[in-house]
């Protein structure tokens, strides 16, 4: 009991004197995380709206794609990247492997059937309906597009969060596309997972409470938007 | 200012095996305010989105004064922004009131104060500026019905469309919006439209009734 009770206090004291090794692991997973979600924003939440009210033959089975992507295990991903991405692989002469890039390439496609995913559900449920109004009111296809995402703001939003959720608590992407490299790959899951089987706790656990820490802030935002 | 529609040999098919609307011709002038009555399913809401341009016609010609528009055709952008069309169950988005009735103007790059002016009359004169700052989306139907057309007058349609528009208002404030319509069809010689359920209403407001049964003008 006492390792875990001294492996807070440690962790205590890494937060308070903002470490350099933990300042670095925090933001990389930061970074990456940011880049890869807004990436999967800009592609996933068009194409969640697409598919959750446009009208063309097909429109079912690519909701079922999605959802099923949604569920796509990590490591998949990674292995799959990794065999891209390395040296005898067809994307090898990018030279990306074990970067920040490969991780956050990665990550995009975790996070991208996701954010899809919500924003199907969300906007299928919100209807054509804000779309119809604007042009009534003489609004153009531009105008009243953002007018829709306006009324959408809190779909498009839950599904950020939602994609944010998965790619920063992953680790088999990180792991397997970044290669954990200290002061450059290393993120908070990577460097967790490394500081347990060493049986060192202390940065593992200071590491845990941050990431629930961003966790709950996250959520405490989309909180005070939602009831706002 | 558009002084007619004329609807030519119009067909709108939905579904294959379903309803059809089917008007060989129809002219309607600014000259009255149109009242189109029929019971539930005999194509008064198409009738209307097919004017409003929302909906293209599958066949046939619409003339707005001398200018034709047809399925094939482009320029509808500049009409439509000349049409108001409030439907039988109108969306508001998720803002104010006050922003609501005022996005019309917006869209048509009215000036701050004009904008600012003109919604603020137009709440006095419905009896709804003591919602102004409320959220749309935590209105009564009625309420939601009045601000919908409101949002339409403000910026003073050429052609004013309006899909059952007292449905869910209490005989008070359905009285007050019919004097608004007539009071509107006076001063800014609009092209109105309305379509109802209710003969008195016709009979009230109307100086053109047409009957529509199964998607056909029926006299």
């Amino acid at each position: 009991m006492n390792y875990i009770i001294d492996g807070l206090k440690e962790a205590l004291k890494i937060i308070f004197t903002m470490d350099k090794e933990f300042i670095s692991i925090v933001g990389v997973s930061l970074r990456t995380s940011f880049i890869a979600i807004l990436l999967a924003g800009i592609f996933g939440i068009p194409l969640g709206t697409w598919v959750g009210i446009g009208k063309f033959r097909g429109r079912g089975f690519m909701a079922t794609i999605l959802n099923t992507l949604v569920s796509l295990p990590t490591v998949v991903v990674g292995l799959t990247f990794y065999s891209l991405l390395s040296r005898r692989g067809p994307l090898g002469e990018l030279g990306i492997l074990f970067t920040p890039a490969a991780m956050i390439i990665g990550q995009f496609v975790l996070a991208l059937p996701l954010v899809a995913a919500f924003s199907m559900g969300g906007v299928r449920n919100l209807g054509d309906r804000p779309f119809i109004a604007a042009r009534l009111l003489g609004a153009g296809t531009l105008r009243s597009s953002i007018l829709f995402f306006k009324e959408a703001r809190f779909i498009v939003m839950t599904s950020m969060i939602a994609g944010f959720g998965r790619v920063f608590s992953e680790v088999g992407v990180s792991m397997m596309l970044g290669g954990n490299i200290r002061f450059y790959t290393r993120n908070i899951t990577t460097s967790i997972a490394l500081e347990s089987s060493r049986g060192a706790f202390s940065l593992g656990i200071a590491l845990g409470i941050i990431l629930l820490m961003i966790a709950f802030v996250i959520n405490l935002t989309l909180y005070y938007f939602q009831s706002k | 200012m558009i002084s007619s529609i004329r609807l030519k040999k119009i067909v709108k098919k939905y579904t294959p095996e379903g309803f059809t609307l089917c008007i060989n011709n129809l002219e309607l002038s600014n000259n009255h305010i149109h009242v189109v009555a029929g019971s539930n399913g005999s194509g008064k809401s198409t009738l209307l989105r097919v004017i409003s341009l929302l909906d293209s016609p599958d066949k046939g010609r619409i003339m707005f004064d001398n200018e034709c528009v047809s399925p094939e055709q482009n320029g509808q952008k500049r009409l439509r922004k000349k049409i108001g069309f409030v439907m039988q169950n109108p969306y508001l988005f998720n803002m104010n009131v006050f922003e609501n009735v005022a996005i019309g103007l917006k869209i048509r790059k009215y000036k701050r104060a004009e904008t600012v002016s003109r919604v603020k009359k137009i709440l006095v004169d419905f009896k709804i500026d003591h919602l102004s700052n409320q959220n749309a989306h935590k209105l009564s139907s009625g309420e939601v019905q009045k601000v919908a057309i409101a949002q339409i007058l403000v910026w003073e349609p050429k052609v004013i469309l309006l899909d059952e528009p007292t449905a869910n208002i209490d005989a008070q404030s359905t009285l007050s919006i019919e004097k608004i319509i007539k009071q509107i069809h006076k001063t800014l010689d609009s092209l109105i439209i309305i379509t109802t359920h209710s003969l008195d209403q016709a009979y009230r407001i109307s100086s053109n009734t047409i009957s529509l049964r199964e998607g056909k003008v029926f006299n």
